[in-house]
């Protein structure tokens, strides 16, 4: 066990050595790899912030159900009642027409037209928020209230939550193929660049073949290599993203404020962050056994 | 020790080098492996250190029919053998430390038990003080000797020098031989490949003489050192 230990701890050290032997040749090739990640990276950011805002709209979504103005006290508790007991509702809550006039009153700034009207015009109202906007969801809320003859009308305003949800899907689906599509690039990039260092260390590699190296003890130092490579270029693309994610946060910040929503761009540095640099040290080791097993 | 059973042994598109050879070495022999150039002398000692497998026959190492080893299990058997190349097989990045200790390494022995044994092995064949060296720096000889701290650093039962003394002159030569002798005399078998016996004044306990694609061994004899 400890032989083995001290063998992996020696693999690291070459590489190491061997890393910063070459440190500006290591530097391009992180860097190629850093760029060649953040172009997805900043793709899954952006649809990770519209997801985000997608969640925090979804807890607000909204049936509106108006009354018929005929409809009496009884009737609309019992309304109530009803729609409450559906597993798919969150919450009711009641607007009756004169607490509706009021509210419209403090927001209207010539208050004087709204005083000059014969009767008020609003009906009562029930606002129903539900647990998600999945069509399946909506749909037994919708039913319901549709076949009850004390509303005259519905708004349901989760259609376009629906749109947003089906674009970032869509939006979710397109980084994939585009990171796949880079991830290939990469692996290309630090399969070549292992190949070379496995050419560079020919003779050493022959010698210790003749002297008695296992295949792992062989191939360890090239596929930490490969692992190195990657994790030193997720390492510069989560900078990158953090300064890209840093530099218009307060644009979009003040983009928001214009109408009126309190969005704030963040980047995820554990979660995202880590993420990324678990997969591009698993993607250059990848990168690494191929260019083995090909010269094998 | 070492024993071929009938070995055969030809590389594809080509004639045999040896048909059906038989012979034993025992431990603590010292054995000179002779012929003319092209005889298979080379292929000889890749056969006993498991690096070339033979056509047809059985290769016994310590009873063990290498020829049936799982090709995984062939590096560990290498490690029981100290081989020196005629062309020294040196890492020319790594300094004479680096390159002594490249077999411990594998062995996955670090630290401060492997600089003891890197030195030791380096103060046997008289380069202590050029551990930091680099081998480009090293004469022929020196060099040659470099090779041998590194065939016998992990300690091996049995060491195989192919043409060890090519190139050097007679003096050197004579170095490498007595120190090639002093692990011989400490219970260590030595085979070497020598295709000109005459340049040295050597001893040589036993010799096998491969002529015809036949090996002959020949009785003991004494040679001034």
């Amino acid at each position: 066990m400890k032989n083995w230990l001290n063998q992996h701890a020696l693999a690291i050290d070459l590489v190491l050595q061997r890393l910063k032997s070459h440190w500006l040749n290591t530097l391009t090739i992180c860097m190629v790899i850093g760029i060649t990640v953040t172009l997805p990276g900043l793709l899954f950011v952006a649809l990770d912030n519209l997801q985000d805002m997608s969640r925090s709209i979804k807890q607000g979504a909204q049936i509106s159900a108006f009354l018929k103005p005929s409809v009496n006290a009884n009737l609309i508790q019992r309304l109530i009642n009803d729609v409450e007991a559906l597993p798919q509702v969150k919450e009711v809550r009641y607007v009756p027409k004169e607490e509706a006039i009021k509210q419209l009153s403090a927001q209207f700034v010539q208050k004087d037209l709204l005083a000059d009207l014969p009767q008020n015009p609003l009906p009562d109202a029930l606002f129903i928020t539900l647990t998600d906007t999945q069509p399946a969801s909506v749909k037994p809320v919708q039913a319901l209230l549709q076949k009850r003859g004390e509303v005259e009308e519905l708004v349901i305003d989760s259609v376009w939550i629906e749109r947003l949800h089906s674009m970032l899907v869509l939006g979710k689906r397109i980084a994939i193929i585009f990171a796949s599509l880079l991830g290939i690039a990469m692996i290309t990039v630090i399969s070549n660049t292992v190949r070379m260092q496995v050419l560079t260390h020919e003779a050493e590699i022959e010698v210790s073949r003749l002297i008695g190296a296992t295949h792992s003890f062989i191939r360890r130092p090239f596929l930490y290599m490969g692992g190195a490579y990657g994790l030193g270029g997720g390492l510069i693309a989560v900078a990158l993203l953090f300064l890209i994610v840093w530099n218009l946060r307060q644009p979009v910040q003040l983009l928001a404020n214009n109408y009126q929503s309190n969005f704030q761009l963040v980047f995820h540095l554990f979660n995202v962050g880590g993420l990324m640099l678990v997969a591009t040290t698993a993607i250059g080791w990848i990168a690494a056994f191929i260019a083995l097993t090909q010269k094998r | 020790m070492i024993t071929f059973k009938n070995v055969s042994m030809r590389y594809p598109n080509s004639a045999h080098l040896f048909r059906q050879v038989s012979f034993h070495i025992d431990k603590g022999d010292f054995v000179l492996v002779t012929g003319h150039s092209g005889a298979g002398k080379s292929t000889l000692l890749k056969l006993m250190a498991g690096i070339e497998p033979p056509s047809s026959g059985h290769i016994l190492i310590n009873e063990q029919d290498i020829s049936q080893l799982h090709p995984n299990a062939v590096p560990y058997l290498r490690r029981r053998f100290g081989l020196v190349f005629q062309d020294h097989k040196l890492l020319y990045d790594r300094n004479s430390f680096e390159n002594v200790a490249l077999p411990l390494s594998i062995q996955g022995i670090t630290g401060e038990e492997a600089a003891r044994r890197v030195r030791a092995a380096l103060d046997k064949v008289g380069l202590l003080n050029k551990e930091k060296a680099m081998p480009i720096t090293l004469s022929g000889g020196e060099q040659q000797r470099l090779a041998i701290a590194r065939a016998v650093v992990s300690r091996p039962s049995i060491v195989i020098a192919d043409e060890p003394t090519a190139g050097l002159d007679q003096a050197a030569s004579l170095e490498i031989m007595q120190l090639l002798k002093a692990f011989n005399d400490v219970g260590v078998t030595v085979v070497i490949a020598m295709h000109d016996v005459a340049q040295v004044s050597t001893i040589a306990y036993r010799t096998l003489h491969i002529d015809q694609q036949t090996i002959s061994a020949m009785p003991a004899q004494t040679a001034m050192l």
